[in-house]
């Protein structure tokens, strides 16, 4: 029994000495650095507003923006069920944001408990985050052009000869830019609808835009691109390869290639 | 598939040409001041800067750059925080500390940033978010050619709504 009263005295004395404490701008608000910590070695901080007869225990926010510092939607209906769920269990309310526990000074034992839990298990949510995923091609290339350029304008729209109006992946350059579409799917079915489409906008515009404004890029895919959808696209555009992106960038560059496929064309094709 | 996070992986990434572009937009949410910033790059991976600055105690703040949603460094300025991970229990109360991304530790372990400017006290000194915002970038590794838009950190909320009674 002496063992267990002189392991929670070293227990309790050793936590005391690990509360650190500062003032906040108003007399009766501090913040307290508690000795509890998050999985990461983050140390869980609490706002307390100390009254004569009530107290305030609060997170300042820091739970919500700690799932949304990984990528979590905290709007999500699952994370606000279950979050529903953990504030019920510490009975701990959620306003603005802010995970609070309100009571009498005597309870503040208490209260520090169910907040820290109910911080702790809200933090815990973050695994029902979904496996990200990787961006689009599109997305890809947008990036990448605006680390090349200032001037890129997203998903511009072009008017060709019949009329009919298309929107294409980006305008680079500020003084007559080169339109760019991204071209994704390779061989499989989504590739040559990417084709048709990348064809029809840019045959459409001809005479409109010289051949040096118009640049197709297309996507590394799993899937090689088809030899004939590559003379099919180089009759309209210049056409480069996001797997050589050197020859892609010189372009940007300088406006000019030897020839229309921007990379040698076996390298877009089954091995 | 994404690619795998590793600490090579993350200094790949960082040496293909990352740059802030744009202006910074600040919206407030729950009980912070936040303000997200694409960061542009060769490889077309999607990264991201996040500065997110406490209503309730404006002196603490985070920068943080995320890779596809997953967080790859952090800085904490006045924040608290233990090295459990590495057994060294090495702590930090209310001190900015660094936290990159490590094949054994994830965010876990923590360091004093040589590179920052002076973060002691708790009092922002003018500039201050501003020359922080620059030296995180710089220390990423990430060329700065966005706009710099000074947040506007309204009083401190919690002292405003209904305290004790």
């Amino acid at each position: 029994m002496s063992d267990c009263v002189e392991l929670v005295e070293r227990y309790t004395e050793g936590l005391g000495q690990r509360f650190a404490c500062r003032p906040l701008s108003r007399d009766n608000e501090v913040l307290l650095s508690t000795p509890y910590a998050y999985v990461d070695g983050d140390l869980l901080e609490v706002v307390a507003v100390v009254g004569s007869e009530r107290l305030v225990l609060g997170d300042a926010g820091s739970a919500l923006n700690r799932l949304e510092l990984h990528g979590l939607n905290v709007e999500a209906p699952t994370v606000r069920r279950q979050m529903r769920a953990i504030l019920h269990g510490f009975l701990v309310d959620l306003r603005d944001g802010r995970l609070e526990v309100e009571g009498s000074p005597e309870q503040s034992t208490d209260m520090l408990l169910r907040l820290v839990g109910a911080m702790r298990e809200v933090d815990a949510l973050r695994l029902l985050q979904p496996q990200p995923r990787p961006p689009r091609f599109e997305e890809r290339l947008l990036t990448h052009l605006r680390a090349r350029c200032t001037d890129v304008e997203e998903r511009p729209t072009l008017t060709g000869r019949s009329g009919s109006r298309y929107r294409l992946t980006a305008a680079f350059g500020r003084r007559d830019p080169v339109y760019v579409q991204a071209v994704a799917g390779g061989r499989g079915e989504s590739g040559v609808r990417s084709v048709n489409q990348a064809f029809r906008v840019f045959h459409d515009v001809d005479g409109q835009l010289s051949p040096e404004r118009k640049l197709v890029v297309l996507s590394d895919d799993d899937q090689p691109w088809r030899r004939e959808d590559l003379e099919l696209l180089g009759t309209v555009a210049y056409v480069a390869g996001w797997w050589a992106p050197a020859a892609l960038d010189d372009f940007l560059e300088r406006r000019t290639a030897e020839h229309r496929l921007l990379f040698p064309e076996q390298t877009a094709l089954p091995s | 598939m994404l690619p795998p996070l590793t600490e090579t992986a993350v200094e790949d990434l960082l040496t293909a040409g990352p740059v802030a572009r744009g202006r910074l937009e600040w919206a407030v949410r729950g009980g912070h001041l936040r303000s997200r910033l694409p960061i542009a790059n060769d490889r077309g991976e999607s990264l991201e800067l996040d500065f997110h600055i406490s209503l309730d105690v404006p002196w603490k703040y985070t920068l943080q750059l995320m890779w596809a949603k997953r967080p790859i460094k952090r800085l904490d300025v006045r924040g608290s925080h233990v090295n459990h991970c590495d057994g060294s229990n090495t702590t930090w109360r209310f001190q900015t500390h660094k936290q990159p991304f490590k094949d054994r530790y994830d965010l876990g372990q923590a360091y004093t940033p040589g590179d920052i400017p002076d973060t002691n006290g708790t009092v922002v000194a003018p500039g201050e978010y501003q020359a922080v915002f620059q030296a995180f970038l710089a220390e990423c590794g990430i060329r700065d050619d966005c706009v710099w838009v000074e947040p506007r950190v309204p009083a401190a909320q919690l002292s405003t709504r209904q305290g004790p009674r």
